[in-house]
C-alpha cells in the first residue's frame, strides 16, 4: 500500500482543495443568505429561504450531477474540478447561511439596543455587536460543518473528479486490495478531519482571545 | 490544551490500530478453508443462486421500464438459475465492482459482459466463453480523430475498471482516459461534451448511434474484440466445471444464437459457437 501513497496523497490535495473552496467562497455566500433571509425585503428572505430548503432537502449526488451532466443542456460546461467546487460551494453555503442564523439569534436583543444607545451606527453594531461575538458563537458548528464538507467531497469521486476517494476506487481497480485500500483511504481521510478539527481548536484562542473567560 | 492533547493521542492510537489491521490483512488469501464443499451442492441445497449482473448495459442487462431485467447475459444467467432448479437472486453490478462481488461472496457468478482478462485470472476464476463483443470508439461527427492513433492527447470516456479502459491504456497510451463509474455516464460525458471520445462495447455503442444519428461516428478499428465469460470465486473446480458445461449445453441447444439474436439482431460470434 505505501507504494500508493503518492497516488492517495494526490487524491487529498484535490479533495482538499474544492473542500477550501466551498469553505471559503461558501461561507461568503452564507452571509449574504442569512442577511438577505432575515431582512426587510420580503421578496429576498423568500427567495433566500427557498435556496436554502432546496439545497437542504436534496441529496449532493444529484446536485452535482445536474451541474455536470445537466447545465451542458443549456450550454453551461464546467470540468469536473469546478462542477465539483462550485456544487460543494453552493451545498456549504445553505448549510453555513443556517449556521449563522442559529450565532446572530444567540446574541442578546438588549446588546442591540445597547450599542444604538452608546451611539453606534448600525454598520458599527452589526460588525462589533453582533457579527464578532456570532462568529464566536457559531465557531464549533462552523468547523464542524467544514469537517462534514470535506467528507462530503468523496462523493464528487462520480464526475471522475480524482478526489481521494476516485483514487482508492482507482487503487482497488488495480490491486483488488479492497480491505486494506478502503481502510487506508478510510484512516486517511480520519487523519484529515481529525487535523482540521484539532488544528481549528488550537486556533481558537488566537480568533477569539479577545472572549477569554466568557464563554 | 491538556484535553486537547490527550484527544491526539487517542486518535492516534486509533489510526495506528487500523493501519495494524490493514498490516495483517495484506497478502492475498487463501482460497477456501480446506472444506470441500462445492458451491454448486450449497446452491442445489439453498435453491438460490446469486447473480451479479449488469442493470445499465443495453443488450447485454438492463432492468426496463416495468423493472423487468432483459438482455443477453439476463437470458443465460435464467437458464442457469433454471438448470440448478434455483431462483435467481440479482446483484447490481458496475464494472469496477465485479472482482470484489466475487471475492466477497456477494455473488455466486458474474455474468455481466466479464472480459476474459489475465490480469483478471490471477484474481478470480473465469468459465469458457458464451458472448462475444469489441471495444468501440466513439467521437462526435464532425471530431478530427479519425485513426486509434488520432486519439493522442484527446479525452476518452472510459467504465471505470472495464475491459476497454485497459486496452485503451495499451494500445493508445497517450490517450487521456476519463473515468466513469459506467456506461450511463460515460455516454452522458460524450454526449454532453464533457470528454472527446468514448470507448464502450461495440454493440452499445450501436445504441448511441441509433439514438442520435449523423451526430456520432464509431472509428473503423476497434481497441480488440472481447470474449464475455463468467467470473466466479477462485478454488472451486467442481463449480466451474458445472458452468463449462452448462455453458456448451446452452450453446448447442440453439438458446444462446436466439437470444443473441432478439437482443442484438445480429449472428452469435463464431468464436463462440465453435464448440
Amino acid at each position: 500500500m505505501l507504494s500508493f501513497m503518492p497516488t492517495f496523497l494526490s487524491g487529498l490535495l484535490v479533495s482538499f482543495e474544492i473542500t477550501a473552496i466551498a469553505v471559503v467562497v461558501g461561507s461568503v455566500l452564507a452571509v449574504a443568505i442569512y442577511l438577505g433571509r432575515a431582512g426587510a425585503s420580503r421578496v429576498v428572505s423568500g427567495v433566500c429561504s427557498t435556496y436554502i430548503e432546496v439545497v437542504r432537502n436534496t441529496p449532493l449526488l444529484v446536485q452535482l450531477y445536474i451541474i455536470f451532466f445537466g447545465l451542458p443542456a443549456i450550454g453551461v460546461n464546467f470540468d469536473a474540478f469546478w462542477s465539483a467546487a462550485i456544487g460543494l460551494t453552493l451545498h456549504n453555503a445553505a448549510y453555513v447561511a443556517e449556521v449563522y442564523r442559529g450565532g446572530f439569534e444567540s446574541v442578546p436583543r438588549g446588546l442591540r439596543d445597547a450599542a444604538a444607545a452608546l451611539g453606534m451606527s448600525p454598520r458599527q453594531t452589526f460588525i462589533h455587536v453582533l457579527f464578532a461575538p456570532a462568529l464566536r458563537a457559531v465557531y464549533p458548528s462552523f468547523v464542524n460543518q467544514t469537517v462534514l464538507i470535506f467528507l462530503a467531497s468523496s462523493i464528487a469521486s462520480v464526475l471522475s473528479l480524482n478526489e481521494l476517494t476516485h483514487a482508492m476506487l482507482a487503487i482497488n481497480r488495480e490491486t483488488y486490495r479492497t480491505i486494506e485500500v478502503f481502510i487506508v483511504g478510510g484512516a486517511i481521510y480520519l487523519a484529515a478531519a481529525v487535523f482540521l478539527m484539532v488544528g481549528s481548536r488550537l486556533l481558537e484562542p488566537r480568533f477569539f482571545g479577545w472572549a477569554k473567560g466568557r464563554r | 490544551m491538556n484535553t486537547t492533547a490527550r484527544r491526539v493521542v487517542a486518535w492516534a492510537a486509533m489510526i495506528a490500530v487500523a493501519l495494524g489491521a490493514t498490516a495483517c490483512g495484506s497478502g492475498n488469501s487463501t482460497p477456501s478453508s480446506g472444506v470441500a464443499k462445492s458451491r454448486l451442492h450449497e446452491i442445489l441445497e439453498s435453491k438460490t443462486i446469486k447473480i451479479a449482473v449488469s442493470p445499465e448495459n443495453p443488450g447485454w442487462g438492463i432492468q426496463d421500464k416495468s423493472g423487468e431485467r432483459v438482455g443477453y447475459d439476463i437470458d443465460i444467467a435464467k437458464a442457469l438459475a433454471k438448470s440448478l432448479g434455483a431462483k435467481a437472486e440479482w446483484v447490481n453490478t458496475d464494472d469496477a465492482s465485479r472482482i470484489p462481488l466475487l471475492k466477497t461472496d456477494k455473488a455466486d457468478v458474474v455474468i455481466a459482459t466479464f472480459t476474459n482478462k489475465s490480469s483478471r485470472a490471477q484474481q478470480v476464476e473465469m468459465t469458457i466463453p458464451y458472448g462475444a463483443n469489441t471495444d468501440a470508439v466513439v467521437v462526435v461527427a464532425d471530431s478530427p480523430v479519425k485513426t486509434l492513433q488520432d486519439l493522442k492527447g484527446v479525452s476518452v470516456a472510459v467504465s471505470a475498471g472495464s475491459a476497454g479502459e485497459s486496452r485503451l491504456k495499451e494500445v493508445v497510451p497517450d490517450a487521456k482516459p476519463v473515468e466513469f463509474n459506467g456506461v450511463a455516464d460515460t455516454v452522458q460525458a460524450l454526449k454532453s461534451g464533457k470528454t472527446e471520445a468514448l470507448v464502450e462495447n461495440g454493440t452499445l455503442v450501436h445504441e448511441v448511434l441509433e439514438s442520435a444519428p449523423n451526430k456520432y461516428r464509431v472509428l473503423d478499428q476497434s481497441l480488440g474484440s472481447s470474449l464475455y465469460v463468467i467470473g466466479v470465486k477462485e478454488g472451486d473446480p467442481r463449480w466451474i466445471n458445472y458452468l463449462n458445461n452448462f455453458i456448451i449445453e446452452y450453446i448447442g441447444s440453439g438458446k444462446a444464437e436466439k437470444s443473441y439474436q432478439q437482443h442484438f439482431k445480429a449472428d452469435l460470434p463464431r468464436a463462440v459457437t465453435n464448440w
